[in-house]
């Protein structure tokens, strides 16, 4: 990307755009300062002593401005300057891609599901003005159905900011069972920093109480933990000079906001990471490949609107790998349900199909197409991703 | 002699056939055939039919069914020809391989150490073109294989291409009846790439590589005494007088064959005997050719030189997939073998003469004349050895680009091209790849085929980490190539800019800069209308001097109308100067603004990506909401986000105000508009100012005011008449249609819907006019990502939450998508949801679910040594799992 070179080129405009302007203001300068020279010398023929003839005074002003020519100077630079607008036009069509919806299909997509989803992505955010503004801007009230929940959710995340735990744990109480099926231990996390802060604002016996009423119950559960928590309760008061300093670390604090937002949108059923973000930070890792490709198939004058599946790939980054995918290495189909991935004695694995047209159907051995092994379909087993 | 039978059939038809007769086929051209065996037994060049069994036959492929004791054929299709034969020399044809057996059996039975007696039969066929020597050699090879035996079949004719593509001589063992459909699978041929069709175009090389090809069987046959009992079939060439002869003759003593077989030939059978009298233990056998073989002309022959080719890439039905490549010059060295410099006559000793020496290698440079050509991958390290060493596979070269050195290499074949190749006279290329792991391996491959037809079983355990690839393709990192049957590959593409898979950040953030367009164009589009409204006003004011002073000089005033006259012309230029002061600073602004973007695009790096990508989001999205009119929330977006440089809210307050103007069915402030914008508008076409105008006549029309419409007409649509004629005629014929007319082609003009129509119109004209796209960017990078992200696992219950997809509003968004195209596989770890890799590899299960090995060592670390499944509760040891090579 040579941006530096568009840089330059807009510099160029942005200096003749200054000379054109310094030169505006230099014609209507002389052109004022005839007139005004013209002005004083009929003015003065009003004196006995000097007479002066006034027509001819006009008609040498008259010469003088043509003499000047200030239309065409005007111009010029006018001109010199629209060279340059229309080189640094150009330049920005070369290059960068000047029409980035020539990728973009026929398909119109339904405004009220946009709008609901950029709603959510508000919500989601805890932009909750903005997601309001959409909606009564859009009229679409029904998109607000996740707003209270995004909403309790933000709201307890800035109450951990401030160091206040109740909202997370009246949420966390609320939801133990939830919680509890998908094996999360977020309950006895926030508990732990509950712990630490009245082990670190009040006495030993206040603490010694929060631990027996809150802690107990998750002892059995995490051996590890436990014994490093009771040991804290020596240094009721002063834990930043103890053994046990590490836990008065902000970082358990970011860690359990995160882990909490995370429960929080898993139990909504919704995504930690904003999906709109997601699905657009694909598209514009995607969109060079498919403006390529729209290039190549209106040369071919192909129909590549009809189509079901893109004929190249698109390649994404790691973040974007969401689901295990097979490819065939032999017959480069994708694996299914009705043609899953097999594992061949030698470890390396193909897919069903490409094991039975190897087989001519179970009839025969076959040889790795990777390897001198030999196999047998009955020796091949079904993988799971 | 023949009888019965009838051409074109169309349904299915039924054959009985006699004991010892044969039904002859020759399949249409263009439709494949369907034969089974009904009752009785049957076969088809040795290899018996399986009863009730339909076999597709695929177009242009000749065969005879034949049978010993009689039998029912059933045939479903077309065919170029059928018919039946009872008179055949198939009884000539399995004495013969009785015999053989017997001298199989006795070499088995002699003592391994004895290299004489342990040999079984070597077996060369020849005679001359089309006398079914090919037919033969299948015949006796699947019998042979029937019985049990290996033998070995070396096919030394480079114009068919029998055991792999033509212009090679190759040889490969025969453990089964060979595949009346497919032919000899192409399982671990011995191959040696000649580069011709015919030999005479480098005699000397061809004997090379034959004594090559003999010499390595040889080995073969001295590890394996059960290959060597077996004895091997030679097929040759149809090449029998002079030089073809001599080479008969080479091929014969080269492979030392004690046996051989002459097919309708007198002549050929007679010289033969007298020439090879001398030598012990050489039987000649003449044979009587087969009345079903089919002559094949010289073009019907190149075409199937084609077709093999192209079945080598493409497999016989289309079902394999060639893969298609970039290589730097500099990871490749091509080679030629013949040709090279010759010395003068006056440089030699008197008498000789200059001649290029046919077995020489010469290294070829790489340009453009390489385009189109079929290079075959040697195992050569060296390039002298290159001569002497077999092949790995074959590549075909698409394209060249000398200015990047970079080969496109696709594994296909342009059929016509390779005619080109075939008749020319640049010798022939090889190329010779610098030495890979992959290529130790297939060269590791090649010798242990070579010495020890055991071939045994490797041990998972020491197998290399990173599998190789198969023995006949090449394959590299991959490009981009779609499922193209018709055989042309979207190289353009390719071309273009080669998709290489980013090795860092750098090369994707390069190409989603290239998307910003829009951002850096539309500022410069206002800065540009600021100029030229600046530079009108300012030769406005100008030129209305000039002529104030010119009118003052023509006309005779009284000094004091001189003098007021002249005052009113400074005060109007001082009036200019400020002006033009406010224009700049103006100016000066939206400069500031596109530079500032310019900025923008420039401060993106790897430090700041993800505050930069939420940047984008952002613009994104307020651009949606201007579009859509959503102004109220796109100016609280732009201000909480301090955006306001980095996106158009002025630009479509500007639109805003015409928009709003035409929901209220006022044109005024539109037709300002593009009055404003004539020049430009006129330059691309535009209709919009027709069309604004046709609809306020309408509108007098609706009022029922017909004078003045009339005169709106005459005055505002008449200019238009000369390129839009036939729609002004439909417009104006509404005078005498009232507006509740029932005609519905002047219906519609006055329905509340053409306002509508006018807003979009204008939204268009807006966009285009300012470099914008027509689609909001929200839309356009949505739909690229829903393409890219749309597989079918994102419909499945278990779909992670992560994926977008998994929510129904995208999923109704992505319903009219394409699916994303997968050409490698990606595996996503069911327990840590991390990718697998070379690093962390897939381990399997005994119950063959995969999870990732860094998720089993902890599983393994905390729990012991023990694994639990954590999908079906299976419950097991580490030492129990195994890795998988997944490519």
């Amino acid at each position: 990307m040579e941006l530096s070179s568009i840089k330059d080129a807009f510099d160029r405009v942005a200096k003749k755009q200054k000379l054109s302007s310094s030169k505006s203001q230099e014609v209507v300068d002389q052109v004022g300062c005839e007139i005004e020279q013209a002005l004083a010398t009929i003015q003065s023929s009003h004196d006995p002593s000097a007479p002066v003839d006034q027509k001819s005074v006009l008609t040498e002003l008259k010469f003088k401005l043509n003499a000047i020519g200030p239309l065409q100077q005007l111009e010029g630079s006018n001109k010199e300057l629209n060279i340059s607008l229309t080189k640094y036009q150009k330049l920005l069509e070369k290059l960068l891609n000047p029409d980035i919806s020539k990728a973009y299909r026929n398909v119109d997509f339904d405004t009220h599901i946009v709008n609901q989803i950029i709603a959510n992505h508000f919500y989601h955010q805890g932009l909750f003005d903005l997601g309001d503004s959409i909606i009564n801007e859009a009229g679409e009230p029904d998109a607000a159905a996740l707003r209270s929940q995004f909403l309790e959710m933000h709201q307890i995340i800035g109450a951990m900011r401030e160091r206040n735990l109740q909202p997370a744990l009246t949420w966390v109480s609320a939801n133990r069972e939830k919680l509890v099926q998908i094996g999360s231990n977020l309950e006895l996390k926030i508990h732990t920093l509950q712990f630490v802060e009245v082990l670190q604002n009040g006495t030993r016996a206040d603490a010694l109480k929060y631990a027996r009423t809150y802690l107990a119950p998750f002892a059995s559960l995490n051996k590890g933990e436990f014994p490093k928590l009771m040991g804290c309760l020596l240094y009721a008061g002063r834990l930043e000079s103890s053994p046990y300093s590490e836990l008065l670390s902000p970082i358990h604090w970011e860690m359990t906001t995160e882990e909490l937002t995370r429960q929080f949108c898993t139990l909504l059923g919704q995504s930690y990471e904003n999906p709109l973000s997601v699905a657009v930070a694909a598209g514009v890792e995607g969109l060079p490949t498919l403006l390529k490709l729209a290039n190549v198939m209106a040369a071919k004058k192909q129909e590549w609107q009809e189509m079901k599946q893109l004929p190249v790939p698109v390649e994404l980054g790691k973040e974007f790998q969401f689901h295990s995918i097979f490819v065939c290495p032999v017959s480069r189909d994708q694996g299914s349900e009705e043609n899953p991935p097999m594992l061949l004695p030698c470890l390396h694995v193909l897919c069903k199909q490409s094991i039975m047209k190897l087989s001519k159907n179970s009839t025969r051995t076959f040889k790795c197409p990777y390897c001198p092994a030999e196999a047998t379909v009955a020796n091949c087993k079904q993988l799971y991703f | 002699m023949a009888y019965g039978g009838s051409g074109s059939a169309s349904t299915i038809k039924q054959v009985k056939l006699e004991r010892e007769s044969e039904l002859r086929i020759e399949v249409g051209n263009d439709a494949p055939l369907r034969l089974r065996l009904l009752n009785g037994t049957a076969e088809i060049f040795g290899t018996e039919l399986p009863p009730e069994i339909w076999l597709n036959f695929p177009p242009r492929l000749k065969f005879a069914v034949f049978t010993w004791y009689g039998a029912t054929i059933e045939m479903d299709g077309a065919t170029e020809t059928d018919y039946t034969a009872d008179e055949t020399p198939m009884v000539s044809y399995v004495n013969v391989h009785a015999v053989l057996d017997g001298r199989r059996s006795r070499a088995k039975a002699s003592s391994p150490d004895d290299s004489v007696s342990s040999q079984g039969p070597r077996v060369i066929v020849v005679g001359p073109t089309d006398s079914g020597k090919s037919t033969l050699s299948r015949m006796l090879l699947s019998w042979a294989a029937k019985q049990g035996w290996k033998p070995t079949f070396v096919d030394l004719d480079i114009g068919q291409g029998s055991i792999t593509i033509p212009g090679c001589i190759a040889a490969t063992p025969i453990e089964m009846p060979i595949d009346p459909v497919e032919g000899i699978p192409l399982e671990m041929p011995l191959v040696y790439f000649y580069g011709h069709a015919t030999p005479s175009n480098n005699v000397e090389l061809y004997k090379v590589l034959v004594k090559e090809l003999a010499g390595m069987i040889e080995r073969q046959f001295t590890g394996n005494a059960e290959s060597r009992a077996s004895g091997m079939v030679i097929n040759t060439m149809g090449w029998i007088e002079g030089v073809g002869y001599d080479l008969l003759l080479h091929a014969i003593r080269t492979f030392k064959a004690n046996v051989v077989l002459v097919l309708g030939q007198e002549k050929l059978c007679s010289m033969l005997k007298d020439v090879l009298k001398s030598e012990p233990k050489v039987d000649v056998v003449k044979l009587q050719r087969s009345g079903g073989v089919v002559s094949r002309n010289a073009k019907v022959r190149q075409k199937a030189r084609s077709y093999r080719i192209r079945e080598y890439f493409y497999g016989l039905s289309n079902d394999l997939s060639p893969h298609s490549n970039i290589a730097n010059f500099s990871d490749l060295f091509v080679y030629r073998v013949g040709g090279g410099p010759q010395a003068p006559r006056s440089a030699l000793p008197i008498g000789a003469e200059p001649a290029a020496d046919p077995t020489r290698v010469v290294p070829v440079n790489i340009n453009r004349d390489l385009l189109h050509l079929v290079l075959a991958v040697s195992f050569a390290k060296e390039p002298d050895e290159i001569i002497s060493s077999n092949v790995a596979g074959f590549i075909y070269v698409t394209d060249i680009d000398i200015q990047s050195s970079k080969f496109l290499m696709l594994l296909e074949v342009e059929l016509q091209l390779y005619h080109v190749y075939l008749n020319s006279r640049s010798g022939q290329h090889m190329l010779h790849k610098t030495v890979t792991q992959g290529m130790e391996h297939l060269f590791t491959l090649g010798v242990d085929y070579l010495t020890n037809m055991t071939r045994p079983t490797l041990n998972p355990v020491s197998q290399s980490e990173i599998p190789f690839s198969p023995l006949l393709t090449m394959e590299m990192d991959s490009l981009p190539n779609g499922n193209n049957t018709s055989g042309t590959p979207i190289s353009a593409t390719a071309t273009a800019n080669p998709a290489q898979p980013p090795s860092s950040n750098l090369p994707q953030l390069t190409e989603s800069l290239k998307l910003e367009h829009q951002f850096l164009r539309v500022p410069f589009e206002y800065y540009k209308k600021t100029l030229r409204a600046n530079h009108r006003a300012v030769e406005k004011e100008m030129s209305a001097v000039i002529s104030g002073v010119n009118e003052a000089a023509a006309t005779d005033l009284s000094p004091d109308d001189a003098v007021n006259h002249l005052n009113s012309l400074v005060s109007r230029l001082q009036g200019l100067k400020r002006k033009l002061e406010e224009g700049s600073r103006a100016e000066h602004l939206q400069a500031q603004k596109c530079r500032v973007r310019l900025d923008h695009l420039e401060s993106a790096d790897a430090e700041n990506m993800s505050e930069w990508n939420n940047t984008r989001m952002k613009r994104i999205l307020v651009d949606y909401m201007l579009r859509m009119s959503y102004y109220d929330t796109a100016v609280k977006l732009a201000e909480s986000s301090n955006l306001q440089d980095l996106v158009d809210i002025d630009v479509f307050q500007e639109a805003k105000k015409v928009i709003d103007a035409l929901q209220n069915k006022d044109v005024a402030p539109a037709l300002a508009w593009c009055a404003d914008n004539k020049s430009r508008l006129k330059k691309s076409k535009s209709k919009l100012e027709f069309q604004l105008r046709l609809q306020e006549f309408i509108e007098l029309v609706r009022a029922e005011n017909n004078l003045r419409a009339i005169t709106y007409a005459r005055k505002y649509l008449a200019p238009w008449g000369a390129t839009h004629m036939k729609e002004l005629q439909r417009v104006i014929a509404t005078l005498a249609f009232k507006r509740d007319t029932e005609c519905a082609t002047y219906k519609v003009l006055f329905e509340a819907k053409q306002w509508d129509y006018l807003v979009d119109q204008f939204k268009q004209e807006f966009c285009k006019l300012y470099g914008m796209t027509l689609e909001p960017l929200l839309n356009i990078y949505l739909q690229a990502g829903l393409s890219a992200l749309k597989t079918p696992y994102c419909y499945e219950d278990d779909c992670t939450k992560e994926d977008p997809l998994s929510q129904e509003a995208f999923r109704t968004l992505a319903m009219p998508l394409p699916y994303s195209k997968q050409h490698h596989s990606k595996l996503v770890c069911y327990i840590t949801k991390e990718l697998m890799d070379t690093e962390n590899p897939p381990q399997v299960l005994p119950n063959g679910y995969v999870y990732s090995t860094k998720a089993l060592e902890e599983m393994a670390k905390k729990n012991n040594g023990t694994i639990i499944c954590p999908r079906t509760g299976l419950v097991c040891s580490y030492t129990e799992l195994v890795k998988a090579y997944i490519s």
